[in-house]
């Protein structure tokens, strides 16, 4: 098996470097014909997909992603050549595909594009879900859980400060903690670059992974993450007297950060959930940060323990309210009202995420009610009763946050429900793309995956109409890993029309119209479209 | 993995400028003072997928003046002139108009042969350092190769012929 990877790798290198010795003799690769044609609608489903270069290639990546979203990497069922084959698999299922490729031609310049086709009838595939590797999938869950902990404990940690002096042990393990998390969180940008291209732990060093990463929402949560991080660390190891400030704005950013993605800030309405998940977040900081210190207040009985206790219960109840009331607001928009929704993995995460909140709301009250008194007033019981239900708290939030990890799996209900609905009649989508002289006003109608027409303006920055020789369209999707697919548009009465343009897949597309506005002068506009 | 690192190797290799971008259309001599006159040689590495052009254009940009091109066996030459923006001098003489677009027309150029087409002229001592473009098209029988991308994108699929305007040295000429 080694020999056989060390052939592999010889075999690469010895290829390599004949591209470079005869590539100034080649010319760079164009795809003439495909067989089946583009967008074609086939009676049954094709053995193989034939793609007509008009010099040999080499494939890179070879990709089919299916009507439910699934790809498939067929890069080893691709011969390369002129004429490049691709094996497809048998029995592949009704309805709109999409073969993406990038091939690499004799000068080591690579080029890609995307076939569209389709078995039996034009569909659009609802929501890509990627066959993600396991490794990646458990190191994603893993490190996004361990970097909730470090968020939590750690800026948490940063923010008591605010409310009490920090006990020596305490802050150690909060600076720790938010040191790990300034190392975590880039890492997980990586874990979810791979994710998002559907890769394997191999592809790691990948620029495309990095950058894959960070054009998803995600990236800014990470960009955001950090420097909350990074402020934390500053605030816990200054001694000055505003550290405490410092340690509340870097909580502040750590709120915001989680409010800028996932599927909780990404419902509608968003000027109520992106508000509740960062009153969320912000009510945990201040809540789980606080324990830590005061178990260690409270285990070494000092005098500090009396007054940060009394601080800290004079205070809680206002993280603790919005906590519970934003956390009720965002349950109910992701679930909707009661039925089977409930019975998904999301929800039967949520289930068990609220059976903890509820004990660990009982304990809290419990705490309050009947312990906080009696320990301020100096019962040794009273503290140390109070000491195991704070740690037992503690295990709790590390449980919760183990499982709030999970919901990076699980599409919510909410988000579901619409899918098979969709397409029947989406509002089209309108987009203004400009550049210094060129605008161009685009309509995606309906806009929806499926068969879509584009209809494109094109005007002068005064918005007058400008004339124009020819125009295209090119939609890519660099995080779903399709290639670009490029369509010419066709005017009537001014406005540049493309009919039948299949939309394969919901997301977030690159779209580049290319206008021709003279013979010599060309206007690249781009810009991003999110297909629901 | 090591298939996936040599794959990387092989998609990074423009980047590392091993490979002379021979694919594209593009000047033989990439770089020239400002203020010098400058021979163009423009390559032309293949057709219009595989068709033969019979018709190469060349827009000449403000500020690239006094401009002649060189006749070829084959192929009819004519140009177009025009006022320029600015006027420029020509050894004491006021230049203020000239030829803005050269075409080679009426020509056969294989898809597997090679040919380059060539002007001169000068470049304006007005000019900023940095690449100047000279947006060129191949015309084939149903179709063409318009190298006019002046956006200056790494990945652009079909740039413009370019080269870099350096500024003069001190010395002068």
């Amino acid at each position: 098996m080694r020999s056989l990877t060390r052939c592999r790798l010889l075999a690469s290198l010895v290829l390599c470097l004949v591209l470079v010795a005869i590539a100034p003799a080649f010319a760079h690769a164009q795809l003439l014909s495909t067989q089946p044609s583009e967008d074609v609608v086939l009676e049954v489903a094709p053995a193989a997909i034939d793609l007509n270069f008009n010099e040999p290639v080499t494939p890179l990546t070879i990709r089919l992603i299916g009507p439910d979203g699934g790809a498939r990497d067929l890069t080893e069922e691709t011969t390369g050549g002129t004429t490049t084959t691709v094996t497809l698999p048998a029995g592949i299922a009704d309805g709109t595909h999409v073969l993406s490729w990038r091939v690499v031609s004799a000068d080591g310049h690579p080029i890609g594009g995307s076939l569209i086709f389709s078995v039996g009838a034009v569909t659009g595939a609802a929501a890509v879900e990627m066959a993600s590797d396991p490794a990646v999938s458990f190191a994603l869950w893993a490190t996004k859980a361990l970097l909730f902990m470090a968020l939590f404990a750690g800026v948490g940690g940063a923010a008591f400060k605010s409310i009490a002096p920090l006990p020596v042990r305490a802050g150690f393990a909060a600076l720790t903690l938010a040191i790990a998390g300034a190392v975590i969180a880039p890492t997980t940008l990586l874990l979810q670059g791979l994710d998002a291209l559907g890769l394997t732990m191999a592809s790691a060093f990948d620029a495309d992974t990095w950058a894959a990463g960070l054009s998803t929402s995600y990236g800014a949560t990470v960009i955001a993450t950090s420097l909350a991080f990074l402020l934390a660390v500053y605030a816990l190891v200054s001694t000055a007297p505003w550290a405490g400030y410092i340690g509340l704005a870097a909580s502040a950013i750590a709120a915001l950060s989680l409010a800028l993605s996932g599927h909780a800030s990404a419902a509608e309405p968003q000027w109520l959930t992106r508000p509740a998940v960062f009153l969320h977040v912000a009510g945990i900081l201040l809540w789980a940060g606080a324990l830590l210190p005061l178990w260690h207040l409270l285990r070494d009985r000092s005098n500090a323990a009396g007054q940060s206790l009394a601080a800290f219960s004079k205070i809680i109840p206002f993280a603790v309210a919005p906590l519970v009331l934003s956390g009720a607001a965002l349950a109910v928009i992701q679930l909707g009202p009661p039925g089977e929704r409930w019975w998904s993995p999301y929800g039967l995460i949520l289930g068990a995420k609220l059976l903890l909140v509820a004990t660990l709301l009982g304990l809290a009250l419990w705490n309050r009610l009947w312990l906080t008194a009696p320990a301020l007033s100096g019962e040794t019981s009273a503290q140390s009763n109070l000491r195991r239900s704070i740690g037992v708290e503690l295990l709790i939030i590390v449980l919760i946050l183990a499982l709030v990890a999970g919901w990076r799996f699980t599409p919510p209900p909410r988000a579901l429900a619409p899918m098979t609905a969709a397409t029947v009649a989406a509002d089209p989508i309108v987009e203004h793309l400009i550049d210094g002289s060129t605008m161009a006003m685009v309509m995606i109608d309906p806009g929806s995956v499926g068969t879509v027409s584009f209809q494109v303006t094109i005007l002068d920055l005064e918005h007058n109409p400008k004339g124009a020789q020819a125009v295209s369209v090119i939609i890519a999707n660099s995080q779903l890993g399709i290639e670009s697919i490029r369509r010419e548009a066709v005017e009537t009465d001014g406005i540049w029309a493309i009919h039948d343009f299949a939309i394969p897949v919901a997301g977030h597309w690159q779209i580049e119209v290319g206008v021709r506005v003279t013979r010599f002068e060309l206007a690249r506009l781009r810009g991003e479209i999110a297909i629901p | 993995m090591i298939r996936s690192f040599a794959r990387l190797a092989v998609a990074t290799l423009p980047l590392a400028a091993i490979v002379p971008a021979f694919a594209h259309s593009t000047l033989e001599v990439q770089q020239a003072a400002i203020g010098s006159s400058y021979k163009a040689v423009l390559r032309v590495p293949h057709g219009c997928g595989t068709e033969a052009t019979h018709t190469v254009r060349v827009q000449i940009p403000e500020g690239f003046y006094n401009v002649k091109p060189m006749p070829k066996a084959g192929w009819t030459l004519e140009t177009v002139t025009g006022p320029y923006q600015q006027s420029y001098d020509n050894h004491g003489t006021t230049v203020t108009e000239g030829v803005q677009e050269i075409v080679w027309s009426g020509g056969n150029l294989p898809n597997d042969w090679y040919d380059e087409f060539v002007f001169r002229g000068s470049f304006a001592s007005t000019l900023e350092p940095g690449t100047f473009y000279f947006p060129s098209i191949q015309e084939c029988e149903n179709g063409e190769e318009a190298w006019i991308d002046v956006t200056g994108d790494k990945n652009a699929q079909m740039p413009a012929p370019s080269l870099e305007l350096v500024p003069a040295k001190v010395s002068g000429h």
